[in-house]
């Protein structure tokens, strides 16, 4: 009986990390002027403006989008590379490491620096000038 | 000792569980008369021209990409099939044909062939054929 709860207690916990995705955690900045609604697959809700809302990203996931509502409209984000890019942590650690992004009143997103430690949207000098941000909608569909 | 083994095994159940949800699929025949890669969920693969593949439904976020040409395509997966039934004796779940300007058609369930299906096979569907809403292209597009 010993092997068989040796074989579970080192068989399981691999099996059910590997079978799930890495995340990394994400702060969302609400600067559009009105609540807008946000689908990342996993997680949706509904941001107040100058509100945030916090989200994991799913590393592992090669095709990882990101919807946003607001006005009637909704829009798709293509972000595939944004960790990579942001030189993301990979293990979860202290929250200064988290990744942030503010939404604009045009919908493009921005990309803020780790080190943001603000509750609400940051001012523009603040934002980190990448390739790729301002990140515009791959698509917008209204009505 | 039964009871540790009882424990881990109760424990860990649920987590696999819940990290797995029951598969469902996505059909992709390749028409496009060359080889493409395609991403759908956590799935990635190479289909040969003529050739078909089957591939993670992406149900969390609702795209998938094709690549071919030099160029990556990103679909919006979100419309509604309406009444498309999906033949469980075929676990094929939907099946999509990618044609040569990388629009996708949607084929019946049914559609039991390996290879592309003739046009009148394609359904008529109000989304369908389905334009990709993003390319992203490494080098200039084959013409």
């Amino acid at each position: 009986m010993k092997k068989f709860v040796l074989f579970f207690g080192l068989l399981l916990p691999p099996t059910v990390l590997a079978s799930c995705t890495i995340w990394l955690p994400v702060t969302l900045f609400n600067n559009t002027g009105e609540a807008m609604g946000v689908n990342t697959g996993g997680d949706v809700a509904t941001v107040a403006p100058n509100g945030l809302f916090q989200f994991r990203y799913p590393s592992g996931n090669l095709n990882w989008v990101v919807r946003l509502t607001g006005s009637g409209c909704e829009y798709l984000y293509d972000i595939p590379d944004l960790p990579r890019k942001y030189d993301w942590p990979v293990i979860l650690v202290s929250s200064d490491r988290k990744g942030k992004i503010q939404v604009e009143k045009d919908f493009s997103i921005n990309l803020l620096p780790p080190s943001y430690v603000g509750d609400g949207p940051a001012p523009a000098e603040l934002f980190l000038m990448q390739e790729g941000f301002p990140l515009r909608p791959v698509s917008k569909k209204c009505g | 000792m039964k009871r540790p083994g009882l424990f881990l095994v109760l424990m860990f159940a649920p987590f696999l569980l819940t990290a797995c949800p029951p598969p469902s699929y996505l059909t992709v025949f390749n028409n496009t008369g060359e080889t493409i890669e395609v991403r759908s969920g956590r799935d990635k693969d190479i289909i040969a021209g003529g050739r078909s593949d089957r591939f993670d439904f992406p149900t969390r976020d609702e795209v998938f990409r094709l690549s071919g040409g030099g160029c990556e395509y990103l679909y919006d997966f979100s419309a509604k099939l309406g009444d498309y039934y999906i033949d469980r004796t075929l676990l094929r779940g939907i099946q999509i044909q990618a044609e040569n300007d990388f629009s996708i058609n949607l084929l019946p369930a049914s559609y039991k062939g390996d290879t592309p299906a003739s046009a009148d096979m394609i359904l008529k569907q109000e989304t369908f054929p389905l334009r990709p809403v993003s390319r992203k292209c490494a080098s200039a597009p084959k013409p």
